[in-house]
Parts: structure tokens; C-alpha cells; sequence
């Protein structure tokens, strides 16, 4: 018989890179973060 | 990666004397695309809505600017009027000329009146962006913050800011002058009786200030080399005035832009 190990799992804490995931989470955002990373790769895209 | 991509192809231009890629008159036009996107879409921009948008809440203790809605529509605004630049200059062109908002290249080329557009509706992103920091730091700031101890990069911001507000409705009245000059009648010709010194006096009234937005980036460096040589920044308190002292005096000196043209003041 063999004794299986559980892993404990741990939840990353609630942020604003994991609060929600789909597009619309980002176009309609009003989290300043998420913003200023929208504002980082527009950006990077002209410059 | 727009942006660079015109620098690069001049580059390679530049590798014979004759030039190596393209015809003058193209390579010109890759110098007034190249020259638009990174003032108006990389510079003006870059370290206020980015590191700005980001750091400014966290380094004054609230939860978030002043307006966030507001700072969702500026971004929209800016890629917007992006867009509205590139495909203007695919679709129509672009002046020949380096400074091709000038009114002298405008009469004679109006091909570049897209990307005048473009960069004044940009320009709305500029103004919405500056008023909600200015807002933000004035109202937000955590109890016990005054003035005099925020950190130098918030001072820069804010310095940053007020150009931001004040400077760029200068810069679209500068370009709205150009597109009245196109539709209508001439008011900066002097054929027509205009003054292109006015075109000049209004373009560096804003551009002045503009061309100091590497402040914006002498308050990162600022933060930046006081933690890594962990001591506090050294005469922050005069530093922190001339940061704000030299936005005010930015407004006031354009006219050292326009050595070859006279002025008026000086006979």
C-alpha cells in the first residue's frame, strides 16, 4: 500500500492581474494597473 | 515597434551616401512619420500613463486615481487618435517636410492633414490624463502626506501634468489654425495678410514645454538611483521646487525657439 502525499494548495491572492481573465475584463477595466499595462502595450505597439 | 520600424528603414537608407532604400522624398516622409509617432504616441505619453497611471495611487496611499472612468476614455482617446494617425498616413500621406505642421510646408502639401488630426485627437487623451493626476494629488493624497514630503517622482508627475492640461489645447488651437488655413481662408499666409509668426508663437508656446517631458523621466531617475545607492535623495527640497519652478518658467521661453525669425519684443 502506498501512502499518497497531498499537496497543500495554495491560492495565489486575489490581484488585479488575476481578478478576472476575459477581454472584457480588460477593455472595460477601471483599475488604474490594469490600465497603465493597456497603456504599455499600446505604446509599445506605435513606438 | 511602428515607430522603429520607420527609424530603421532610414537607417538602412543611410548605409550608402546615395542612399541604399528609398527615394528622398519617401525618405522624408519616413522622417515626418517617425518623428510624429514617437513625440505624440511614445514621449508625450510614455511615462505618465504608464508608470504614472500605475505608481501615482500606490505612492499616495489611495485605491485608485481620482477619475478612473475618465482614465479608461483617455486611453481609448489615444488609441483612437493612433489609429486614426496610421491609417491616415497609409491612406493619404504625409507631408514631405521634418516639421510638417509648419504653416510655410502646409500651403503648398496638405497631404498631412490625417495625421493633424490624429495627434489632435490624441490630444484629448493628454488633457483628461494631466487633469486626473492633478486631481489625484491634490485630493487623495493619505493623511500626513503633504506636500513637502511626497516623493520627487510625484512632483515630476504633477509638474508633467500641468503641462499636459494646460500645454496641449495650445497645440490644438495651433493645428485648428492649419485646418481653417486649408478649408477656409489663410490666417497665417502673408500673401492673404496672416502672420505665420502667430503659427510659430502658439506651436512653441506648447512645444517648449513638451520638449522638457525628460523632467518626467529625471523623476524616475531620481527614485530610482537613491534606492539603489540606498541614500535619501540630497536637497530634495529645492529639487522638488525647481521640478515645479522649471514647468512654470517652460511656459515663458519659447521664444528662444525662434532665433532666425525676430521678435517683435526686441526690435
Amino acid at each position: 500500500m502506498s501512502t499518497a502525499t497531498l499537496e497543500p494548495r495554495v491560492q495565489a491572492p486575489r490581484n488585479y492581474l488575476n481578478a478576472d481573465y476575459g477581454w472584457k475584463s480588460w477593455l472595460f477595466t477601471q483599475d488604474h494597473k490594469r490600465i497603465a499595462l493597456l497603456y504599455m502595450v499600446s505604446i509599445t505597439f506605435f513606438s | 515597434m511602428i515607430g522603429g520600424f520607420f527609424a530603421v528603414l532610414m537607417r538602412i537608407h543611410l548605409i550608402e551616401p546615395q542612399g541604399a532604400l528609398v527615394q528622398p522624398e519617401t525618405y522624408n516622409k519616413l522622417f515626418t512619420l517617425h518623428g510624429v509617432i514617437m513625440i505624440f504616441f511614445f514621449l508625450v505619453p510614455s511615462i505618465p500613463t504608464v508608470l504614472g497611471n500605475f505608481l501615482i495611487p500606490l505612492m499616495i496611499g489611495a485605491r485608485d486615481l481620482a477619475f478612473p472612468k475618465l482614465n479608461l476614455l483617455s486611453w481609448y482617446i489615444y488609441i483612437v487618435g493612433g489609429l486614426f494617425t496610421l491609417y491616415s498616413a497609409i491612406a493619404g500621406g504625409v507631408d514631405t517636410d521634418g516639421r510638417s505642421i509648419r504653416p510655410t510646408a502646409a500651403r503648398i502639401q496638405t497631404r498631412g492633414d490625417g495625421c493633424r488630426v490624429g495627434v489632435f485627437i490624441n490630444g484629448f487623451s493628454s488633457i483628461l490624463t494631466g487633469l486626473n493626476f492633478i486631481v489625484t494629488i491634490h485630493k487623495m493624497r493619505a493623511p500626513g502626506l503633504t506636500w513637502f514630503r511626497m516623493p520627487l517622482f510625484l512632483w515630476a508627475l504633477y509638474a508633467t501634468s500641468i503641462i499636459m492640461t494646460l500645454g496641449t489645447p495650445v497645440l490644438a488651437i495651433s493645428l485648428f489654425l492649419l485646418a481653417l488655413e486649408h478649408l477656409f481662408t489663410s490666417n497665417l499666409s502673408p500673401a492673404l495678410g496672416g502672420d505665420p509668426l502667430l503659427f510659430q508663437h502658439l506651436f512653441w508656446f506648447y512645444s517648449h514645454p513638451t520638449s522638457n517631458h525628460d523632467l518626467a523621466a529625471m523623476g524616475v531617475v531620481s527614485e530610482i538611483i537613491a534606492c539603489f545607492a540606498r541614500k535619501a535623495n540630497f536637497r530634495i527640497q529645492d529639487r522638488r521646487i525647481f521640478k515645479r519652478g522649471d514647468r512654470g518658467a517652460g511656459f515663458l521661453v519659447w521664444g528662444h525657439h525662434m532665433f532666425v525669425t525676430g521678435n517683435p519684443l526686441r526690435g
